[in-house]
């Protein structure tokens, strides 16, 4: 039986705010190169879970470690290995592109190929132009440029599509795909379950706090089958999205 | 280190690539200084007479007596020697010569001024008259008042030069704390900041380099419209006193830290955009009318002068009118050395108490 490696390890996490408690003892690993979805609703504990991880939150009780280092304890040395493309966050304008990641290498003393980092996210056309002008999908993509100047070992995604027209949302979604063949670990949060469904390896649904199942995304599926549910409409062959890109084309809407 | 300088480099190019700061940094106050300077605000400030009495009897030490009571003129006796600096230095706006030979029956005085002062002059030429006429009631005297337009070496000032040092003060509280209170929220609100948590740097790196950058920003402008100020409005700085240019030094950097830290506080204090324009105007206005920068705060009655004087701005303004109008000594100015560090004291506190990153 060979062993998967983990890269990521949480046991028994909590977070307790003054009159909640948003993360409620979770556990799960993440095995290295795998891309590992957090899906739930609105409130569920996905952001926090992930911005604990991140460095951004210290836990209340229990234990996260990246590539065997604490989370808690070691803060700044996990957060030299790790990427993060917050769910809203913006950088500064008035700053070109290539400035602005020229700027975070330097935080990180690191030097990319920051063309080359461009040229990955679709942007080096881009590279003199500011921050604000860019349009919805740009934005994110810069914020994953930004969150590639320290070759991370994982890349944290929180909510990567949300609000992005469907050209946009499958152009990253090529791109989060990409990044993965480059060996990184991705962590991504999503509302959407077809991104889930198209990207991750294995899904962690959590609800209220609490993790309630994890696995593949096609296990999951076959499990709820096999327990007897039927989708009520008969099977279509395409979605409406499907209709949507046949009609408006794949390429992406932006300058 | 390189990260300070990455930080501060950064922070340069955005300023100048934002119209908006050159424009209230710069073109602003220099539109308040050319606007207010050439339209002579002066006689709003009491107008000063220095009295030389040469003849000394007791007729024209009677007549002093009753000038002196005039509540609407400032006199002062000075000596002959005296004259020219005070003069230059703007201290008195006319002199008021009695002649050897004053008796109230002939009275002859010589009113010396130079050409900006010639309104003022004429005033005091009409209250000298209407003194003597009410000291001899009724009987006629032989007036013999000459009027002697002055140029002095140096012509001055006037409130020109009064004004440019209280501009440029004010423009450092308002670069101060305007540009970081709505620099910092924007980053807190759209996340700039939290993004920046989540790099090994501490946020922390970044606030003082951007603190450093701006204070260097602050200083440049300061020089600058001092600058702008000779060239334009044609003042003179101190006269040539090095005293002058290293006061300025002190107090423009002095002053930015105070003002970067209260606009740190500031925005630590607001929750939103909402809440720190509000504060901001809230904190800056009364300064802008009660710390002496357009006039003399000495008009304002008792207590509220008491007051107006120990607002941060205030000895800043002080500080550098002193500097630039008569080379102060730097340690003639330690009364608003002291103010203006217990303001940095307070202001630091606050801001490090208050700031949030999020």
């Amino acid at each position: 039986m060979s062993k998967i490696q983990e890269i990521i390890s949480v046991r028994n996490l909590v977070k307790k705010y003054d009159d909640f408690t948003a993360v409620k003892g979770i556990d799960f690993d993440v095995s290295k190169g795998e891309i590992f979805g957090l899906l739930g609703p609105n409130g569920a504990g996905k952001t926090t879970t992930v911005e604990i991880l991140e460095g951004l939150r210290k836990p209340s009780s229990g234990y996260a470690e990246i590539d065997g280092i604490d989370v808690a304890k070691n803060t700044k040395e996990v957060k030299k290995i790790i990427g993060v493309q917050l769910q809203e966050c913006s950088f500064f304008d008035k700053l070109s592109l290539f400035e602005i990641i020229e700027m975070f290498s330097v935080f990180y003393s690191s030097k990319p190929d920051i063309d080359d980092i461009l040229k990955k996210v679709g942007l080096l056309e881009k590279r003199n132009s500011y921050y604000k002008p860019l349009s919805g999908g740009q934005k994110q993509r810069l914020s994953i440029a930004v969150a590639l100047v320290n070759d991370p070992k994982v890349l944290f995604l929180d909510e990567p599509t949300t609000g992005l027209d469907p050209q946009a949302r499958r152009n990253m979604w090529e791109l989060i795909d990409q990044i993965r063949n480059d060996g990184k670990t991705v962590i991504l949060t999503t509302h959407y379950m077809e991104e889930a469904e198209t990207l991750c390896d294995r899904v962690a649904i959590i609800d209220s706090g609490e993790i309630v199942k994890i696995d593949s995304p096609k296990n999951l599926i076959k499990e709820l089958i096999n327990s007897g549910f039927k989708i009520q409409k008969k099977t279509q062959e395409a979605t409406l999205e499907d209709v949507f890109i046949n009609l408006t084309g794949k390429s992406l809407r932006e300058n | 280190m390189k990260i300070y300088l990455t930080i501060a480099i950064s922070t340069i190019k955005m300023y100048f690539r934002k119209s908006q700061s050159l424009f209230w940094s710069l073109f602003f106050p220099v539109v308040m200084m050319l606007g207010l300077g050439f339209f002579g605000f002066g006689q709003f400030v009491e107008p000063k007479l220095g009295i030389i009495d040469k003849s000394n009897n007791p007729e024209s030490i009677r007549f002093i007596d009753e000038l002196s009571k005039k509540s609407y003129i400032e006199v002062e006796k000075i000596s002959e020697l005296e004259l020219e600096k005070m003069m230059l230095e703007g201290k008195i706006d006319v002199a008021l010569i009695v002649e050897n030979d004053f008796t109230l029956n002939s009275p002859n005085i010589e009113l010396s001024f130079e050409k900006s002062k010639e309104k003022i002059a004429n005033e005091f030429y009409d209250i000298s008259q209407m003194v003597i006429d009410n000291m001899l009631q009724g009987k006629t005297s032989k007036l013999n008042i000459s009027l002697k337009e002055q140029s002095f070496e140096n012509e001055n000032q006037g409130y020109k030069g009064f004004l440019v040092p209280g501009i440029v003060a004010l423009s450092i509280m308002q670069s101060g704390i305007l540009g970081v209170v709505f620099t910092l929220i924007s980053y807190k609100t759209q996340g700039v900041l939290k993004r920046l948590q989540a790099t090994p740097i501490s946020p922390s790196h970044f606030l003082i380099g951007q603190m450093l950058s701006r204070l260097l920003i602050i200083v440049i402008q300061t020089f600058l419209l001092f600058f702008i100020g000779v060239v334009i409005l044609d003042i003179n700085i101190a006269l040539g006193n090095i005293f002058a240019w290293i006061n300025i030094i002190i107090f423009s950097i002095l002053g930015s830290i105070l003002f970067l830290l209260i606009g740190l506080a500031i925005s630590g204090a607001s929750p939103n955009e909402d809440y720190a324009a509000p504060i901001a105007n809230l904190v800056t206005f009364p300064m802008m009318f009660l710390s002496g920068v357009f006039f003399k705060n000495d008009i304002l009655p008792g207590w509220i002068g008491d007051i107006a004087s120990m607002l941060p701005l205030s000895p800043l303004v002080n500080s550098l009118r002193e500097s630039a109008l008569y080379g102060t000594n730097t340690l003639e100015l330690v009364p608003e050395l002291i103010i203006i560090i217990a303001w940095i004291f307070i202001a630091f506190i606050v801001g490090v108490k208050t700031f949030k990153w999020e």
